[in-house]
């Protein structure tokens, strides 16, 4: 039985933050206390609880890779209290951080394996963790695709990443604008991501799907996965829903008699498919 | 601690009488006590001042005692600006808890709660608590038809999750079950109090409450009720308040809020109900739960399909607490004795 | 109540009605709301002294404003609220159909709410005297003994919000309590966050409460609350001479201002 209060928190140093979009930030946090950075581990998919103090507690994946030790980053979008309390920070700023928790993406068994990651807008982040693991490893898997899309050029995440990877050429890197969201110059494809995804059909053959997205993208993306041969055991996705405590216990985040927050966020699709639509 | 549940460890007998002295030398040994009050057509549970004021006319508190371990609101942590960073300090937890006077379905619902918290990853106050509460139930001699302890397989006679169960046999006498090693210190240390007793068969001194719905049935049949049309029309009284889930002995569900001027704070934990619209919420709008009748079933669910699947037991004890405070007659008897009547 | 039922019948199979919101009695003998939709449900319907919850709540719960076309047995109470409703413009022309029995146990169909404003000034029901010793207990008492009484009343409330969820004048779709941008009102359950929580209800409710009482009735820890608004009620009759639920035209005393108004606030 553990005995440490659950709800004290790691103090976490603001180390850089960087703008991705219109009311989108990344923060590069750092532990203040060395043997908290020696003694934390995690893996990708799982989340933490990021709080300031005196405003609250609010829900975000780690979007950085396991693989890059010393730190941790989250992006996430100034929605409500906490959040804009976070947008309000600076470089150097002390926050809070619980975690890591939930479940992980199961890319040990990836070994081998194509992996396609699909995602719309926001929801960047949890793939980028696992992005950034896969392309750390390179060697263990095949070809890696990545399909990205937003609202318009300008709500694209990670921008200088998505630079990295169009210049790498053991990545194969596609992004889509909603129509109407292209600028000037904008060289991608025009379209949602359900439709480029049909239009560059990926071979379903020994290849992982990794989906996350609104849940209009999700549904309009699954059937396409399947025309294409994608079983459901190949294809994971992870949810979002509204947590407090990120440890099974305050109930937010049920689905069914599952708590997001510790048998998910990370779900294979016929696991999701168990489920109640309560998510 | 070690508890043996279902075994008892001793018998002894207390005169009523002698309450009084009970609950004063308590008082004095400076534990909190608490006991049932009454205050107006509301009986809750609250420290022990004066045996004048303790009630003991009740078929069933309004307010569970589920405080006693999950308070309304406590504190985590509190935290302190510190030269540009924070310094966060734990809880201390209180001074050692009796109380008296709840039921036995009550001592089961205390017995799931702390269960819950404590399983995987366990909650810090919840345990700290639980081992410094000591529960003296009284065994009910009288029910009323909200009362479905039987239905959900508990009876007004159960020992489960008390440290001490008293029964009134008449003649002024309490029979008293010593179930566990906690009940059997309290007992030492107010022993000049208490006789030796036999085993007796409570079975004639407590009620006999009626079965109202077949739970075996229930749990077989429960994963077929989740797309019944019955939620809808149901629910329709539902008025999404949390009342029956701030009544409810084994209702867990909490929010985290955070209090603070600019240079200190805490970070306080707060009862809420899935019955409330904003509970799921998201930021973005979207809502998992959107309607009431969603939000009825995942309540009447949880009781008696997902924490079966999670915990191995109902988390509903039959107390009747939530039909008998719902400001719209919701009545969870009613709800199942319609699905399984389809 | 057989020409009651009778007319509910009459409305459902007429289509005049697609629900009709009445009450009847539940398994434990407790009469509760009933929500009809078809005549042979009706027999269930209970109409007597034992009907006590406002039905007028449920006017504004999403779930009922899916019908068409809604019914509503309201008692003297529930017409007020909805005379309130509909001069804060919340009711819709020809979505409601209101029954109400008189003293005579005659039924009547109010055919707009011009007749229920007529009605209402006619039945005028007696003051709850019981309601005003109390206040005047209340204000009898020194400020001090006064604090203490609303300290000792409002540090045990739960905040699980039945006094809000049962009231037919709490129709806001977001709270000022679930405003967080800022946090107007402190979410725990504590005395301050009771205080704030109890104070701003009763100021959103001055002069709109029809004092049914229905807060008191359903509040679990058996908080008088209807004190709080009861008092604020007689105030604004006093300073404004309104009384909420009579009219089918409102000016809003606390929210319009008038050149000849009294500033006797200021001192």
């Amino acid at each position: 039985m553990e005995n440490n209060n659950m709800y004290l928190p790691y103090l976490m140093k603001i180390d850089k933050i960087t703008c991705e979009a219109p009311s989108i930030k990344t923060f590069k946090l750092k532990f203040i206390n060395k043997e908290d950075e020696e003694s934390f581990n995690f893996k990708a998919g799982q989340f933490g609880e990021y709080s300031i103090f005196g405003e609250g507690e609010s829900t975000f994946c780690i979007a950085s890779s396991p693989t890059r030790k010393g730190y941790i980053e989250c992006t996430f979008r100034e929605v409500g209290k906490i959040t804009s309390a976070l947008a309000n920070c600076e470089e150097g700023n002390i926050i809070g951080f619980r975690g890591p928790y939930g479940n992980t993406f199961p890319i040990e068994q990836w070994t081998g394996k194509n992996l396609i990651f699909i995602a719309g807008g926001i929801a960047l982040p949890p793939l980028r963790c696992v992005i950034w693991n896969a392309l750390d490893l390179r060697d263990k898997f095949k070809d890696i695709t990545i399909l990205y899309g937003a609202k318009t050029a300008d709500d694209l995440v990670y921008k200088y990443e998505l630079e990295d990877w169009k210049n790498r050429n053991d990545v194969k890197l596609i992004t889509t604008v909603d129509p109407g969201g292209e600028t000037k110059d904008w060289t991608g494809e025009v379209g949602f991501v359900p439709h480029i995804l049909g239009k560059y059909p990926p071979h379903s053959n020994n290849t992982i799907a990794i989906v996350c997205g609104p849940p209009i993208m999700i549904k309009l993306t699954m059937p396409i996965l399947m025309k294409l041969g994608f079983t459901n055991e190949n294809i994971f996705t992870t949810l979002e829903n509204r947590m407090k405590c990120g440890i099974g216990k305050c109930g937010h985040c049920m689905v069914g008699n599952n708590y997001v927050c510790k048998d998910g966020p990370v779900y294979r699709y016929d696991e999701l498919l168990q489920l109640p639509l309560e998510y | 601690m070690k508890i043996l549940s279902g075994k008892i460890m001793n018998y002894k007998t207390l005169k009523i009488d002698n309450l009084d002295l009970f609950f004063n030398e308590i008082k004095k040994s400076g534990k909190n006590l608490l006991v049932p009050k009454k205050k107006g057509k509301t009986t809750y549970f609250s420290s022990f001042i004066n045996i004048n004021d303790v009630e003991f006319n009740y078929i069933q508190t309004t307010i569970s005692p589920k405080s006693a371990l999950f308070p309304k609101v406590e504190e985590l942590i509190s935290f302190k600006k510190d030269d540009g960073t924070y310094v966060v300090t734990e809880p201390s937890i209180e001074k050692e808890t009796i109380v008296f006077g709840l039921r036995p379905c009550d001592a089961v619902g205390l017995e799931y709660l702390s269960n819950f918290f404590l399983n995987e990853k366990s909650d810090f106050t919840v345990r700290l608590r639980k081992e410094n509460t000591t529960l003296i139930t009284l065994a009910c001699k009288n029910f009323d038809e909200n009362c479905f302890c039987t239905s959900v397989g508990l009876s007004p006679a159960s020992i489960k999750g008390s440290d001490i169960c008293l029964t009134d046999i008449g003649n002024g006498l309490f029979y008293a079950e010593i179930i566990t090693d906690k009940g059997e210190k309290l007992i030492a240390e107010h022993s000049a109090l208490f006789s030796n007793a036999e085993k007796i068969n409570k079975e004639s001194y407590v009620a006999q409450v009626p079965l109202k719905f077949d739970s075996d049935n229930l749990i077989k049949n429960i994963k077929n009720y989740y797309n019944s049309e019955k939620w809808t029309i149901n629910s329709l009284p539902c008025l999404g308040c949390g009342a029956c889930a701030f009544v409810c002995p084994t209702c867990t569900c909490f929010n985290i809020e955070d209090e603070a001027n600019p240079v200190c704070g805490t970070r306080l934990r707060c009862w809420d109900s899935c019955a409330f619209g904003i509970f799921t919420l998201h930021a973005s709008g979207h809502n998992p739960r959107p309607i009431q009748s969603n939000r009825w079933r995942h309540r009447v669910l949880h009781k008696f399909g997902y924490s079966v699947t999670n915990m191995d037991t109902l988390s509903c004890v039959g107390c009747g607490r939530c039909i008998r405070v719902c400001p719209a007659g919701m009545n969870i008897i009613e709800q199942i004795l319609d699905l399984q009547e389809a | 109540m057989q020409e009651l039922n009778n007319k509910i019948a009459e409305l459902l199979t007429n289509n005049l009605v697609s629900i009709f919101i009445s009450y009847k009695k539940g398994l434990n003998g407790k009469i509760k709301p009933a929500f009809f939709t078809k005549p042979n449900e009706v027999y269930e319907n209970y109409f007597g002294d034992e009907a006590q919850q406002n039905l007028a709540v449920y006017v504004h719960k999403p779930e009922v404003k899916k019908y068409s076309k809604v019914g509503i047995l309201a008692n003297i109470f529930a017409l007020k609220a909805l005379l309130q409703l509909y001069a804060e413009n919340q009711i819709k022309d020809n979505y409601l159909t209101i029954v109400t029995v008189n003293q005579d146990n005659k039924v009547i169909v109010f055919a707009d709410f011009n007749e229920i404003e007529s009605y209402i000034a006619q039945h005028q029901i007696e003051k709850n005297t019981n309601k005003q010793k109390e206040i005047n207990e209340l204000l009898s008492l020194s400020r001090e003994k006064r604090w203490e009484f609303w300290v000792e009343q409002l540090s045990s409330c739960i905040k699980c919000y039945a006094c809000r969820a049962i009231c037919p004048m709490c129709y806001c779709s977001k709270c000022t309590v679930e405003l967080n941008q800022p946090q107007w009102i402190s979410v725990p359950a504590h005395s301050l966050g009771n205080f704030e929580w109890h104070i701003m209800r009763m100021m959103h409710l001055a002069c709109r409460c029809i004092n049914c009482q229905e807060c008191s009735r359903v509040c679990p820890m058996n908080i008088p609350l209807h004190l709080l608004t009861t008092k604020i009620n007689s105030d604004m009759e006093e300073e404004f001479g309104q009384i909420a639920g009579m009219k089918t035209t409102l000016d809003f005393a606390l929210n319009t201002f008038k050149v000849d108004d009294y500033e006797n606030f200021i001192r």
